[in-house]
């Protein structure tokens, strides 16, 4: 196998041994993880990603010097329905099966937004200004789940049938065992509520921190003990069998795919909030349609205007001022279920919307990778730039490039 | 921000003597995890091994709830490539006000599950 992957390697070596070696961007076409943060140029790790209000609270109130000065460098991306909807939509496997738009929409949408102060370390933007991004991001339509996910959710889900069966028989026998310490602390917190108004007896059971917490706590801590202790075996035994399925589980899907992505930042002028223009904006939309044996196909459109690269002068920063870009781009990937080989064949067309100096140009290339261990990859790329330039990505064995991940196996 | 994990509740939920309708919902999550849920009020079955979330259903009235006890048996199996947290919250409305009862455990190696117990009495003060 490995013979039959590695031989059009070495032959493509040899053909482009004149070509120009620059190192190959690939999956352009990926739209961005946060559409505010990227248009402001912000590293997808420093981006916030509350998953709950407490923790929103929280990173708003530590960007903001405890809510006493506005952020100056911050991004956060929250999902609306997930923090704040009285509905809560269901983010677990089982909710992330739903194809109904309603679902996915609630599921998918982020609103992302990012402010930045420009230090003196920064090239493209002016550190006298201020700069502060919008935008949205939210799927119609994502593929069902393959055969691969649906037989190891359904092998989860009889496992966690049969531990609760011996849960449910713990908890019975808690409830009936009469437990005495814990009757006791029981005892003592309903004394706590005897003899009050319903008022006052939800503000008992209401106070952070109050008896009857304590009490509450302390009662479900032994309950906790006591199932625990119960369903020992049971626990290391199915446990065991979730986790040989679950600790490398990944949700795959197959069919139609379509996502919808938007952002506006604006420059606000020697940091004055009445003195702004827009600085850059993008609308990006990803379709494609993912089959169970012969890999992905996907397209991008994109809009950009003022994109900090125009991109037919081959990724040079411009000097243009309100200039629109728009591209198309298509994409094959292949990559078989538990396949070491994948490969993919990419292709861009970019035209100028603003202006009539710069011509449209457009790039292909071809990528192909084989894992040889966990983390380590042979990998190679070939094509053709914007600038008319072959290009080729590798540095070992000229063309092949082995990449060694650090880190643990997962 | 590491907590301390609490996967085991007994608690008590204040009802009325009103025809007014109790609504239960049960959340798990985050996302990317797998539940499976069972929900009982005293002998009478509500849900039984119920993937994912159980959604805001009438459980009965606040009249009918009184003196009974709910029972809620959950485990969360981490299938997350993205953390080992887990959670499950309990939201009760229709009483005597609206009462939402959170639990969580971060599990110690990917791929591990966590079982989840609730024992809730509707009571009349």
């Amino acid at each position: 196998m490995k013979k039959t992957v590695l031989l059009p390697f070495v032959l493509l070596t040899i053909i482009t041994a004149q070509a120009q070696e620059d190192g190959v961007k690939l999956d352009m076409l990926k739209a961005p993880v946060s559409p505010a943060s990227n248009l402001l140029g912000i590293a997808t790790s420093d981006i916030d990603k509350p998953t709950d209000v407490s923790a929103f609270m929280l990173s708003l109130q530590s960007a903001s010097n405890s809510f006493t000065r506005l952020p100056s460098n911050y991004a956060v991306d929250v999902a609306p329905f997930l923090l704040f909807a009285k509905k809560s939509p269901d983010v677990t496997t089982s909710g992330l099966k739903s194809k109904k738009f309603g679902d996915i929409f609630r599921q998918t949408f982020i609103i992302s937004t990012a402010i930045r102060n420009p230090d003196s370390t920064e090239t493209t933007l002016n550190t006298k200004n201020t700069y502060a991004g919008i935008g949205i991001k939210f799927s119609f339509w994502r593929g069902k789940y393959d055969d691969k996910t649906t037989d190891e959710l359904d092998r989860i889900h009889d496992l966690q049938d049969t531990m609760l069966h011996y849960v449910k028989a713990a908890l019975k026998k808690w409830i009936t065992g009469n437990d005495p310490e814990a009757a006791k602390l029981k005892l003592k917190r309903d004394s706590l509520l005897m003899g009050r108004p319903a008022a006052e007896i939800d503000k008992i059971m209401s106070e952070k921190g109050g008896e009857y917490e304590k009490l509450t706590k302390a009662i479900g801590k032994r309950q906790q003990d006591f199932i625990d202790n119960e369903v020992k075996e049971q626990k290391k035994e199915i446990g065991d069998r979730i986790k040989e399925i679950a600790s490398d589980f990944q949700t795959n899907r197959i069919g139609f795919s379509l996502d919808f992505n938007a952002g506006l930042s604006g420059e606000f002028i020697n940091k004055q909030f009445n003195n702004s223009r827009v600085y850059n904006a993008g609308v990006w939309t990803n379709f494609g349609y993912t089959t169970k044996s012969y890999g992905a196909f996907l397209g991008l459109i994109r809009y950009l205007y003022n994109p900090d690269k125009v991109f037919a002068l081959d990724n040079k920063p411009t000097q243009i001022q309100n200039i629109s870009t728009l591209d198309a781009g298509v994409r094959y990937a292949y990559a078989k279920s538990q396949s070491k080989f994948s490969c993919s064949l990419e292709g861009i067309y970019r035209s100028v919307l603003s202006s009539n100096t710069i011509d449209p140009s457009w790039r292909v290339i071809f990528n192909a990778d084989y894992a040889i261990f966990q983390n380590q990859k042979l990998t190679f790329s070939f094509g053709r730039n914007f600038d008319g330039t072959i290009t080729k990505d590798g540095n070992l064995v000229a063309a092949i490039s082995f990449l060694a991940g650090f880190g643990n196996k997962r | 921000m590491q907590t301390e994990n609490r996967t085991a509740l007994d608690t008590l939920y204040m009802v009325n003597d009103s025809d007014n309708t109790i609504t239960l919902e049960v959340i798990t999550g985050p996302e990317g995890q797998t539940s499976d849920t069972t929900i009982e009020i005293d002998d009478a079955t509500i849900a039984e091994n119920h993937a994912g979330n159980f959604p805001s259903t009438e459980i009965g009235s606040n009249k009918a709830l009184e003196g009974k006890l709910l029972t809620i048996i959950c485990n969360i199996a981490d299938t997350s490539q993205d953390t080992n947290f887990t959670e499950m919250k309990v939201l009760l409305g229709g009483g005597i006000s609206d009462h939402e009862f959170p639990l969580s455990a971060t599990v110690d190696s990917p791929g591990d599950s966590v079982n989840y117990t609730c024992i809730i009495k509707f009571f009349k003060p």
